[in-house]
């Protein structure tokens, strides 16, 4: 049997996985097709850490913290609950790592779509649509945060960069969040 | 030019390099950059700029602020014409087009000014008293009542303009850019604080810009900009002009309005917002907010050429206006000595000061004297006279109190008055805050006494007037608020050396003698109250601050009487004789100052107005000409439109070609959430009536969800995909609340279950198959699995490839034909309906929508939760009794349902309706009568819950809620509609193939 075609992003229809305002202050970046994994265990069970470790290559991190090694990340969702994200590539090796370690793992890698933001003007963008403190001093890479942005529940994830944020959501409002990113960044466009 | 005349040839901060042309009325006139609107105007000698809003009496430009109660124009026209723009805030921009309000055919000859020669017969509480009598009439006076009053007029199109919004956190806040703010953002600043500044001027300095104060021995702006340049310096600190903090919320969130464009008129850039939003969550507030001067209240005080002593000042000092030339300043403070001394040295002549006070000594009046102006002491101004400009004044001698004439009138010529009543601090955000206010009775005005959330008065608005103590209180302030946030050692910087200011203490004349009864003494400018409105009202009783406010309208207006709202109130007082603490304050509210409704909307309008959920396949319905239906947050088809045909036409259409071929659907909204963990077994048979225990590997079962109260909460399928693996599916509007309810019982009730939960409602693409010969479509997908009857019967659930593409393939049907629903993960969604559109269409493959799917499962008697249940419905009701288990110890709801209420008799029952004409669409909704009676009145029931055309039956079907339904089965009800009595037959709620085996099939 013919393998099926890849898969397709939730806004592959609008046809520009990366899109930047005239002046590059902002820049957003389609990466929904990344795999994603929620993964389900005890912080306080040194096992569930050394195996989330040991199959995953990073450890789970503490509440509201992101932790990233070699390209992977996990983000701390719930008492029991992290997210945990890797190229589209490395899914099924990671699977089935997690797996053969026993780890507790649903793959979502479909269901939320990733938008990646940057430039530097990308957090005066998420400005406009989160109440969260966004300052440096209080939101920096190695955080992460649940909250809503144009209303809509996402996952923020800082990234090295500075000012540069992944976000994280439902994969069936990606098109609304990309198009409000767009619009949201009209007054970036000059300067 | 006549213009020389008014415009000062130097001073001022105006660039008289740049003249702006613009039109007032339609008449063109000119300006210059840094002007307002109000200072253009009087620049150009045009004093008279609206009529009052409920006599149509002349008015003028009356203050230099945000107090301003007479200048307000409409601005612009069409998409972004705005009314009631106050003249005194408005910079000027290059082809500004303005015209006054409330007036007509113009402001020079306003046909409304008739109301006036009537005014006697227009007291306070007139259109209660006159319109609501007939009381049914009131709708019928009040069309004309909005003609003749109002202000501007609302735009017609919809708003062309942007408006956005941003968060900011900081951890001192200050508000207002005078001396104090200035001073304490410095101090905030320097500590290492984020600071934000709002300053609703469009540059710092507050009443510094208007006079010719010294700090440390030099102008006192140069201290200004030197201080803004500073705090532009500090990466932390924000300085937004053109900014109104207008309102103090709970923990200390401020919400502030900036004006980004609004002065650059047709040069705004295109990219850049008409205003922004600014909500602002702050660790400390100050609030350094100023003050605002209070007229007196005199005979006839608000012809135009009257103004605010402090105003005055401004125009001349600032903008290098002339606001008259031969000028009588009418005072009961030292402060408009100051003016009277700077006008007089600028170019107005003043004639004469007037002042209540027996007896005014110190410097200022001594300065007064040397600089050759008649000093009336103890007089008043009893009558002023002139219509579209004041001509003159009479003054006469007063008591000691400046409540009595004790002698002659004498009349002045002039064609300027400068008045002024005391200064009150601008408390506003203070009381909104929650702030107790004191009344001080010294300085005459209500100060901040005690503060409920963090924040610091500092300055003019804690009723510190002299600039020293601006300058010092400031310091402390910013200090201060930066020490509690966790900034600098807590020590203020030192305060500079300021030139001395004039005693703010004024005498509380609150209300001065007139020289004729007729003439009127205004107190709320804006809505046109008078001293005489406000007596009226307390001897007709409405003596409560909050009682007189809302029967004369003082301070109802836009304005909300920031400068009438003292002397409203000391009138009150004084009429019932009470002292001022005693008649109390009426409530400060946000908003400061008006605010647009586009600022609040935001960005979020028209095609963002709301977030939209959208499945994978939604391009392709989007493409095939759905149209489309909201199902909560989800955009689901609601049927394809297909060669211009009709709703009706397109579901039987559909629907036939699900029960005769082949039909296939986006059902990827529905609810899906992965169970795994050795209890989840356990949960399953809590949260659901039935028992799951028997449940094999492969296999589905049907669920109900009851609430603690039994009654239906959710329904759907949930699979077993393993030992310890379940997918759980719920309706598409109750996913996310299935989805709390169980993690609430886990949470707080069952933390010792090993049960993990994740919601995969849009990580799979769900596309149902349904109709005889779906077997054939989903056979040409070469599954790697066995599909037929025996294999893969119905409630049974296979994994694995369809068309290549990892798989789960569900036999569940919600038509009750033979139905395969199939999952994939949602990046295929869209390939494999593509594929299964192409490999459908030798046997008629039809895309229906929810219409259709609802037709079809009414045919069924399949309920929708939430259509045909609504909250107060237990499985009983619905006739599932099957579904609860008897065996089981206990799940969620069960006790409840052996309450009396619920388990006795006289419950609404479902039954199916089928109406006598089978042509007949019963409204869904619709009352069902208990009894047959030939017309309304009749017992009701119950009532419709479905309804709808069955084009399988080619009849109409209904399904309904009725009392101890079940027992009407085969007898008749009457249906009373609008204008009809519809009868119907009560039947089994199942309407088509009764056996199921198509479903089985």
């Amino acid at each position: 049997m013919a393998e099926p075609a890849p898969p397709i992003s939730p806004l592959d229809h609008l046809g520009e996985p990366r899109w930047q305002t005239s002046s590059g202050n902002v820049v957003l970046e389609d990466r929904s097709l990344c795999a994603k994994f929620v993964l389900h265990g005890r912080a306080d069970d040194p096992a569930f850490e050394e195996a989330v470790s040991a199959a995953f290559g990073v450890a789970p991190p503490a509440v509201n913290k992101a932790a990233e090694a070699d390209g992977r990340t996990l983000a701390w969702l719930g008492p029991r609950e992290w997210l945990a994200l890797c190229p589209a590539a490395e899914e099924n090796e990671a699977a089935e790592a997690l797996r053969g370690a026993g780890v507790s793992h649903v793959r979502v890698g479909h269901g939320r779509a990733l938008i990646s933001l940057s430039g530097p003007r990308a957090r005066d963008l998420l400005r406009t649509g989160t109440s969260l403190d966004l300052h440096p001093r209080r939101f920096a890479p190695g955080d992460c945060a649940q909250t809503r942005l144009a209303r809509l529940a996402v996952l923020l994830i800082p990234r090295g960069e500075p000012a540069a944020v992944d976000i994280v959501l439902d994969r069936g409002f990606a098109e609304y969040l990309w198009l409000w990113l767009k619009d949201a960044a009209r007054e970036f466009a000059v300067g | 030019m006549s213009a020389r005349r008014w415009r000062l040839a130097e001073g001022g901060r105006i660039d008289r390099a740049r003249p702006l042309g613009f039109s007032f009325n339609g008449r063109r006139y000119e300006g210059y950059a840094g002007d307002t609107l109000a200072s253009a105007l009087l620049a150009s000698g045009v004093h008279l700029v609206g009529r009052s809003f409920k006599y149509h009496r002349p008015r003028g430009v009356m203050s230099a602020g945000v107090e301003e109660t007479n200048a307000l124009v409409q601005l612009g026209g069409g998409a972004r014409s705005t009314p009631n723009v106050l003249a005194t805030q408005l910079e000027l921009f290059e082809g500004m087009a303005a015209r006054s309000i409330n007036c007509w055919p113009s402001v020079e000859r306003d046909f409304g000014a008739a109301a006036g020669l009537v005014s006697r017969l227009l007291p306070a509480g007139f259109y209660y008293k006159t319109f609501m009598w007939p009381s049914g009439m009131w709708m019928g006076y009040e069309h004309f009542i909005r003609r003749a009053a109002g202000l501007g007029q609302a735009p017609r199109e919809p708003d062309a303009e942007r408006y956005v919004r941003r968060w900011e956190h900081v951890d001192v806040a200050v508000v207002g850019a005078g001396p104090a703010g200035l001073a304490a953002a410095l101090a905030a600043g320097r500590a290492g604080a984020r600071v934000l500044l709002c300053e609703q001027d469009r540059e710092p300095g507050g009443a510094l810009l208007s006079e010719a104060a010294e700090i440390d021995g030099r102008p006192a702006l140069d201290w200004v900009a030197e201080a803004a340049a500073e705090l532009d310096s500090m990466a932390e600190v924000t300085l937004l002009p053109r900014t109104t903090l207008f309102g103090y919320h709970d923990h200390n969130y401020l919400t502030a309005v900036e004006r980004a464009t609004d002065h650059l008129g047709a040069d705004a850039p295109a990219h850049l917002p008409r205003e922004r939003l600014w909500k602002v969550r702050a660790r400390q507030v100050v609030l350094a907010t100023g003050a605002i001067e209070r007229p007196l209240v005199f005979a006839d005080n608000d012809r135009p050429g009257i103004m605010l002593a402090g105003a005055a000042r401004s125009y001349l000092k600032r903008f290098a206006a002339r606001p008259g030339r031969m000028a009588v300043v009418f005072a009961n403070n030292d402060g408009a000595y100051r003016a009277a001394l700077e006008l007089n040295a600028g170019g107005v002549a003043v004639t004469a000061l007037v002042d209540p006070r027996p007896a005014p000594k110190g410097a200022w009046s001594e300065a007064l004297e040397a600089g050759g102006v008649e000093h009336l002491a103890g007089h008043a101004v009893v009558a002023t006279h002139g219509r579209k400009r004041i001509q003159g004044v009479e003054v006469a001698p007063v008591s000691p109190d400046g409540r009595e004439i004790t002698g002659r009138h004498r009349f002045i010529t002039c064609d300027f008055l400068a008045n002024s009543g005391g200064w009150n601090p601008a408390v506003h955000l203070f009381s909104q805050s929650g702030g107790r206010l004191g009344f001080d009775d010294e300085l005459a005005c209500f100060v901040p006494e005690r503060a409920r959330q963090p924040l610091r008065s500092a300055g003019a608005a804690k009723g510190s007037f002299a600039l020293a103590d601006c300058l010092a209180e400031g310091f402390a302030a910013g200090t201060g608020a930066a020490a509690e946030s966790g900034f600098g050692d807590g020590k203020p910087p030192p305060t500079p050396a300021a030139s001395p200011s004039p005693d703010p203490a004024p005498l509380a004349c609150w209300q001065l003698p007139v020289a004729r009864r007729a003439a009127k003494c205004f107190v709320d400018f804006h809505n046109d109250v008078t001293a005489a409105d406000i007596a009226l009202a307390a001897r007709e009783g409405f003596v409560s601050v909050e009682h007189t406010k809302r029967y004369t309208t003082a301070g109802m207006g836009t304005d909300q009487g920031k400068t009438g709202n003292v002397n409203a109130l000391a009138i009150l007082a004084r009429v019932r004789g009470e002292a001022i603490p005693a008649v109390g304050t009426t409530t400060f509210r946000p908003p400061y100052t008006p605010v647009t409704f586009g600022a609040i909307a935001g960005p979020d309008v028209g095609p963002l107005f709301l977030p939209e959920r959208k499945t994978p396949i939604f391009p392709w319905h989007q493409a095939r000409g759905a149209v489309f239906e909201p199902t909560g947050d989800w955009r689901r088809p609601r049927y394809y439109r297909e060669n211009g045909e009709d709703m009706a036409a397109a579901v039987s259409r559909e629907c036939l070609a699900v029960r005769n071929a082949v039909g296939i659907t986006d059902s990827s909204t529905l609810g899906k959430i992965d169970i795994q963990g050795p209890d989840s077994l356990k949960l399953l048979d809590w949260v659901y009536t039935n028992a799951w225990g028997s449940l094999a590997v492969e296999r589905c079962r049907y669920g109900l969800m009851l609430g603690e109260d039994g009654m239906v909460f959710d329904d759907g399928v949930t699979a077993r995909l393993g030992e310890r693996h379940y997918l759980m599916s719920t309706t598409s509007g109750g996913a996310g609340r299935v989805f709390d309810w169980l993690e609430e019982w886990l949470q707080c009730e069952w933390p010792h279950f090993a049960v993990d939960l994740t919601s995969v409602t849009t990580e799979w693409a769900s596309i149902a198959l349904a109709g005889p010969r779906a077997r054939q479509v989903l056979a040409k997908l070469e599954p790697d699995f066995d599909i037929g009857a025996e294999s893969l019967p119905h409630m049974a659930v296979a994994e694995g490839r369809v068309a290549g593409i990892p798989a789960r393939v569900f036999r569940v049907s919600f038509t009750g034909e033979l139905s395969y629903e199939i999952n994939v993960p949602a990046g295929h969604g869209l390939a494999l309906w593509l594929a299964l559109m192409v490999a459908g269409e030798p046997e008629g493959i039809t895309p229906f929508g929810l219409e259709a799917l609802l037709t079809l499962r009414a045919e069924k008697g399949y309920i929708v939760d939430g259509v045909d249940t609504d909250g107060s419905i237990t499985p009983h009701d619905l006739g599932m009794d099957w579904i609860v288990s008897r065996k089981k110890a206990d799940f969620i709801g069960k006790r409840s349902l052996s309450r009396s209420f619920v388990a006795g008799a006289g419950r609404r029952q479902l039954v199916g309706l089928l109406t006598e004409d089978p042509a007949e669409v019963l409204p869904p909704g619709a009352n069902v009568a208990g009894e047959l009676r030939p017309k309304p009145p009749m017992p009701i029931a119950g009532n419709v819950t479905s309804s709808t055309f069955s084009p399988t039956l080619g009849r109409s079907i209904a399904l309904a809620l009725v009392k101890d339904g079940r027992s009407l089965i085969g007898q008749k009800v009457a249906l009373p509609l609008a204008g009809k009595v519809v009868r119907a037959e009560v039947v089994r709620p199942l309407f088509y193939d009764p056996e199921g085996e198509r479903l089985h099939g």
